[in-house]
């Protein structure tokens, strides 16, 4: 090997070592581990019948340390809740399902971003800190109405933690 | 039926095999007509997203997304493959056997008989699944049978691609084959290595679901099954285009390779780290847990080791050839490169585009930070310029001397002009395209999506400008795809002439060295192969199987 | 035996050196300027990441 070769294999490697390394810090200290992973099934037949996804919404988190659970139905062709308010500040952990198909559930402008499929519950927590508004859209194509699924995620000051 | 040893192989008047000719040529008619009906639809989902234009006669965006993939991913590069590959064989170690050559030819009838039953489907609006086919959307079983055909047709040619390079190599025990088989040998194995994933999946899985004989599927079983498949596939593209870099662009240039060794040593490594990295498509996926996504990153970091090596080999011959030249200072030998030959320009545009296309799939494949890009535009943006350019690009400046070299004609200076321009259109289009679509993947717009304006949200609003630079990006590279059916046509009529058109083949600096003889022992490269892909896969499916995930129903939804 | 490795010694020596001599000043500047915007466009990434979370 040319020395110059050496040098180029060398520090390039040890570049994408870095990178793997600051990953796995990040994921195993930061919590931020690749979302929705680990497996919680459902039965997707069965899904609104289930206590969780009967009424899915925002509700105040009974264990764990984040502050609320927001549960999500994603189904051809939208999602539910249609519109959501989070109070500023507060953690979150989101929980989507699908009784169909799979499906896309993207917060725009946040890292929330994750495949929903029929019979496993997708997660992933996240802290709101800005007030302001983000659109979900599904990002995997589900059939003609894809683009028809959307909601609302209104991160607000004061909001419910406050009624 | 003979073998080449010595310096036919590097000879400029060794021809592919009059017979394998007509093969390789069957095989370019398929990529030509594949590349003219996946590009129009390329064009029209373009303009369908810029907001400006409806789809008439019916057909639907997502039918027409179906088609522009499968006939592209899929038809188009398999073709291409088989037939280089046969070409590359038949020119570097000897014509095929005509069992072999039957092979050949009967992979060719199943592939299109797969393609045809594919295609009718798609055409009836019964299989508008998209390329990647996610159950439970379910489509017709016939949709099925084709796709499996297609993979079925593509064993039985490389099984005689096989048969050809391990002749040479038993009746030439102890020596050193001949480079570009050996590549095409190494492709050959992942391939069948890989496919046994998709094939799996369909046969076992969507086709007893479509014909109705079960009732429910396991979906993260079956996107694993596919990704499994689908990396490697993307190997798979890529490395006949290594095989040109390496082989036959130093020819083109009238130099010699960098190095035969480490040529062969970075296909290795594609055949070890191509396969066990499939998660990586899955990173936002449920039903798998973080170590073992974790775990394929890893491994996915692993594959682009051989591509450092490729860069450095590459920018090596360039230096080396325009030092040659007379170039003293510290980059003038870039002016010393042959700036008007359509096959090196076409190839060298591939390159630069690699390099953001590289960059961009090292941010991809980064664990959680693919939260960032997932199945955003960004991706689509990814692929256009690794697939769609370095890849593209090098196949057609392939098809530039393969088609006058098996039709016995020459590039004349029409031909090399429009390779030029089709160089050209297509960078031009692609470059605008591309970076549309990573901007507006970045603002989170949401790739497989027709025109929307998502209830009128602010954000929607941003991407619909971004779609209006895709559309034209997009009439770019139709207009680049016009040029390069023109150019396909010059090249294959006209007179023949006495000395057909060469297919450079590149001796290499190290070429007297012995080869380092561990890369061609078969037995040895399989065992690590699967020893990985066991490591990277045994607990995920294992528990996809244990872990009771209720099977899904099929839905048509469109 | 050994008079043959010797040979095919001497002929990698060779093949080493050739190697070797190449000026691959320009080589190694490209390859550094590939590397430079790798850590720079996967940095940029990771920050937008971070701000993100």
């Amino acid at each position: 090997m040319h020395k110059y070769e050496k040098i180029w294999i060398s520090l390039g490697t040890a570049s994408l070592a870095v990178f793997l390394i600051i990953l796995g810090i990040s994921a195993v200290h930061g919590g931020h581990t690749p979302a929705a992973s680990g497996i919680e099934t459902i039965n997707p037949e069965h899904v609104r019948e289930d206590a969780r996804f009967s009424e899915p919404g925002l509700k105040e988190a009974t264990d764990g340390d984040h502050d609320y659970d927001l549960y999500f139905l994603a189904s051809a062709f939208m999602y539910e809740p249609g519109e959501v308010e989070i109070p500023a500040g507060s953690t979150v952990k989101i929980h989507v399902t699908s009784p169909d198909v799979v499906h896309g559930f993207q917060v725009v402008g946040t890292n929330v971003n994750m495949i929903a499929e029929p019979g496993l519950i997708s997660t992933y927590e996240m802290t709101f800190d800005e007030p302001g508004e983000h659109l979900i859209v599904c990002n995997e194509y589900c059939g003609i109405g894809h683009t028809d699924m959307t909601s609302t995620l209104k991160v607000v000051n004061g909001g419910i933690a406050n009624e | 039926m003979s073998n080449y040893t010595g310096s036919e192989i590097f000879s400029s008047k060794t021809k592919v095999d009059k017979k394998d000719s007509k093969l390789v040529l069957a095989n370019m008619i398929w990529v030509s007509f594949a590349l003219l009906i996946g590009g129009t639809a390329g064009l029209l989902q373009t303009l369908v997203r810029s907001g400006q234009f409806e789809l008439p006669f019916g057909i639907g965006y997502y039918q027409l997304l179906t088609l522009h993939g499968v006939i592209l991913a899929l038809v188009m590069t398999f073709f291409f493959i088989m037939g280089f590959q046969i070409a590359a064989l038949s020119r570097t170690a000897g014509s095929f056997s005509t069992s072999e050559l039957r092979l050949g030819w009967t992979g060719f009838w199943v592939m299109t008989a797969g393609t045809l039953m594919s295609a009718a489907m798609i055409a009836l609006n019964e299989a508008s699944v998209l390329y990647t086919f996610y159950a439970p959307l379910q489509a017709h079983a016939v949709h099925y049978i084709g796709l499996a055909l297609v993979i079925v047709g593509t064993w039985i040619s490389v099984a005689g691609q096989l048969m050809r390079y391990f002749r040479w190599r038993k009746e030439n025990k102890g020596q050193k084959t001949p480079l570009l088989s050996y590549m095409t040998a190494i492709n050959n194995v992942m391939w069948i290595v890989c496919t046994i994933g998709v094939a799996a999946t369909v046969l076992f899985q969507f086709i007893p679901w479509s014909l109705g004989w079960v009732e429910t599927i396991n979906i993260s079983l079956s996107r694993t099954l596919f990704w499994y498949f689908g990396h490697p596939l993307v190997y798979f593209w890529l490395l006949p285009a290594y095989m040109v870099w390496y082989a036959v662009i130093p020819k083109v240039l009238g130099t010699k390779g960098f190095s035969d060794n480490l040529a062969r040593l970075a296909f290795v490594l594609f055949l070890f780290f191509s396969i066990p990295v499939g998660i990586h498509h899955q990173l936002v996926d449920p039903g798998i847990d973080a170590f073992w996504k974790g775990l394929q990153v890893v491994l996915t970091f692993m594959v682009i080791v051989p591509s450092l090596m490729t860069a450095f080999s590459m920018f090596a011959v360039f230096e080396t050839y325009g030092r040659k030249q007379g170039a003293r200072g510290l980059l003038d030998w870039f002016k010393k490169l042959p700036w008007t030959d359509a096959r090196f320009v076409l190839v060298f545009i591939g390159m630069l585009f690699f390099i953001p296309g590289g960059l961009g799939g090292i941010i991809n494949a980064s664990g959680q930070m693919n939260q960032l890009v997932h199945n955003t535009i960004w991706i689509v943006g990814h692929f256009h310029i690794t697939v769609g350019a370095p890849v593209i690009l090098t196949y057609f400046a392939a098809m530039l001397f393969l088609l006058p070299h098996i039709t016995g004609r020459k590039i004349d200076k029409i031909a090399n002009r429009l390779g030029l321009f089709l160089a050209y259109t297509w960078a031009l289009g692609m470059g605008i395209m591309s970076l549309a679509m990573h901007w507006a993947g970045l603002r989170g717009a949401p790739r497989r999506s027709t025109f929307s304006e998502y209830g009128g949200a602010d954000i929607a609003s941003e991407w619909i400008t971004y779609q209006v630079m895709q559309a034209v990006g997009g009439s770019f590279l139709f207009i680049a795809i016009i040029i390069a059916i023109l150019l396909f046509l010059k090249l294959t009529t006209g007179p023949k002439v006495n000395d057909p058109e060469e297919f450079p083949v590149a001796m290499f600096m190290d070429q007297e060295e012995p080869v380092v003889k561990w890369v061609e022992n078969w037995r040895l490269l399989i065992i690590i192969t699967i020893f990985l892909i066991l490591i990277a896969y045994t607990v995920p499916v294992t528990q996809m199987f244990t872990e009771n995930i209720p099977g899904a129903k099929g839905f048509k939804l469109w | 035996m050994s008079e043959e490795r010797d040979k095919i010694k001497k002929e990698e020596k060779r093949n080493e050196d050739n190697h070797h001599k190449l000026d691959l000043r320009g080589t190694f500047m490209m390859v550094m300027a590939i590397g430079g915007l790798m850590l720079l466009s996967w940095f940029g990434a990771f920050i937008l990441f971070m701000e993100r979370m």
